[in-house]
């Protein structure tokens, strides 16, 4: 099953948008494209520039047998084996593992190593930056709820993003500006991604929900994760990181750090 | 797949406990007291079909004084409120960017070696809930329905979607038609519903997209998509 839809239509401010739905990875992803006129081929680009999604899954889906990360976590090929790309993501991954101090750790999971923590958002950015390439300039991309925008939503108007309110999911809870940002949320909400706490091994964690902001989409999907997991003190690893951002949610109270979130005032 | 998602209705009501985090950590901007509802239902299936979420340009967040100490299974227990101040949407000057394409980047985006941030923890101040804005009058609502082609769902069937229009906003999505049966309870009990609410908040707020909400249907998107451009959204 891989049927994509699109349809285009206007905003409020009269700027054209067009939105391609690409059913992968078990999920949908969103390819949202606007501008004051589009091209007339715009739902070719959007349709080539998804295959790049099935790629993804070629290399990276843990579900099936048939792809080289399958046959890494089997045991029936080694990492020289893996695609060039495979090791660039593992790479990063076991950067971000020191980085987290093992609380992001692709390697502790059951079952063989598995970089779906990074991939999704890494993912996003590939997509956003591949709609640029193809001259279409103001792109979000909703990898089932990690985004990559690029460009403008509207005149003079950056890509607003909303973050799912962990409690009730009619409402947000928060959004920020994203310029040519990526934005990832992870929750406790999610139950289908059975987070694993790599220190404790059981599924204790201490937020519930952690989003992250930040030029990257696959280190934004993996902090927020990390996030989860640690809780607040993992704000210290944003130490280098003045761009970044996040809004982390415990039981009680939303606490923000960095420039996305520096409006939202602080209330009792 | 079986999913205890929607727990028996219960109520908690009374509870009060704010808790204060105090930020050791300088980098953290002083935090908000989440404002957690009163009594409140727990679970059940949410509407079929919500009316509006809110008005134009509101953001979905409402404020609330009570607080009820919050389970942190969140299935079990909704909070019908956040006080925290939606960013709201400030006109930046047009900037595009374009970003390299990079399809690994290195850990450390733009390292900016010396500048150790230490926001200084903001004040505490008192909120103040964004007034509604009284919606500029307009005469007469243009009222619009269309009714979506029937898109399969795959494995789980047929799914059909009729969505209620007034002046270029959607104001309600009613699933006629939706998978039924053993397999599917969870798709159309949990995803269906989910899927309507996303579809109806994320035009309220200026909001392009949500970031933490994944879409599990792609029969139902298709169906809404050509409801949607029947109804020349």
């Amino acid at each position: 099953m891989n049927t994509s839809t699109f349809r285009i239509g206007v905003t409020n401010d009269g700027w054209q948008r067009a939105i391609h739905l690409e059913e992968v990875w078990g999920t949908v992803v969103i390819l949202e494209v606007r501008a004051e006129a589009l091209p007339d081929d715009v739902e070719n680009h959007l349709a080539e520039v998804a295959k790049f999604l099935h790629q993804v899954d070629d290399w990276f889906s843990t579900y099936r047998i048939d792809t080289p990360i399958s046959a890494l976590r089997m045991g029936f090929a080694d990492l020289a084996q893996m695609p060039e790309v495979i090791q660039k993501v593992l790479e990063q991954c076991n950067e971000i593992r020191e980085l987290t101090g093992g609380a992001f750790d692709p390697w502790a999971v059951p079952g063989g190593v598995d970089p779906s923590g990074y991939v999704k958002g890494w993912a996003a950015d590939v997509v956003a930056d591949l709609l640029v390439e193809h001259g279409l300039e103001n792109v979000s991309v909703n990898a089932a709820g990690d985004l990559s925008c690029r460009g403008l939503q509207g005149p003079d108007q950056a890509w607003v993003v909303g973050i799912r309110h962990p409690f009730d999911d009619q409402a947000i809870i928060g959004s920020a500006e994203l310029l040519n940002n990526a934005m990832a949320t992870s929750g406790e909400y999610e139950r289908g991604k059975h987070i694993v706490n790599p220190f404790t091994k059981d599924r204790q964690l201490n937020l519930v929900s952690a989003t992250v902001v930040g030029p990257d989409g696959g280190l934004a999907d993996a902090l927020a994760t990390a996030l989860l997991i640690v809780g607040l003190d993992g704000v210290q690893w944003f130490q280098d990181f003045p761009d970044w951002s996040g809004f982390l949610v415990d039981a009680q109270t939303v606490h923000t750090f960095g420039p996305a979130f520096a409006d939202i005032d602080a209330a009792n | 797949m079986k999913r205890a998602i929607f727990v028996a209705v219960g109520t908690i009501a009374g509870l009060t406990a704010t808790l204060r985090y105090t930020p050791d950590n300088p980098l953290l901007t002083a935090g908000t007291d989440l404002a957690l509802g009163g009594p409140q239902t727990l679970g059940g299936a949410q509407s079929q079909a919500p009316s509006a979420q809110g008005s134009p340009n509101v953001p979905a967040v409402s404020a609330s004084k009570t607080s009820t100490p919050v389970p942190t299974n969140s299935n079990s227990a909704k909070p019908n409120s956040v006080k925290t101040k939606v960013t709201k949407p400030a006109p930046k000057p047009t900037k595009t960017v374009k970003p390299a394409p990079k399809p690994t980047k290195t850990v450390k985006p733009a390292p900016k070696p010396t500048k150790t941030v230490k926001p200084t923890p903001t004040p505490t101040k008192t909120v103040k809930p964004t007034p509604t804005p009284t919606p500029s009058a307009t005469p007469t609502p243009h009222l619009v329905s269309a009714t979506g082609d029937v898109a399969q769902a795959g494995f789980y069937g047929p799914v059909k979607v009729k969505i209620q229009v007034a002046n270029g906003l959607i104001t309600s999505i009613t699933p006629l038609k939706w998978p039924t049966g053993n397999t599917s309870i969870s798709i159309s009990g949990y995803a269906i519903p989910l899927l309507i609410q996303d579809a109806l908040r994320t035009q309220s707020a200026n909001v392009a997209t949500i970031s933490g909400a994944s879409y599990t249907s792609q029969a139902f998107m298709t169906s809404l998509a050509s409801a949607m451009a029947k109804a020349g959204l």
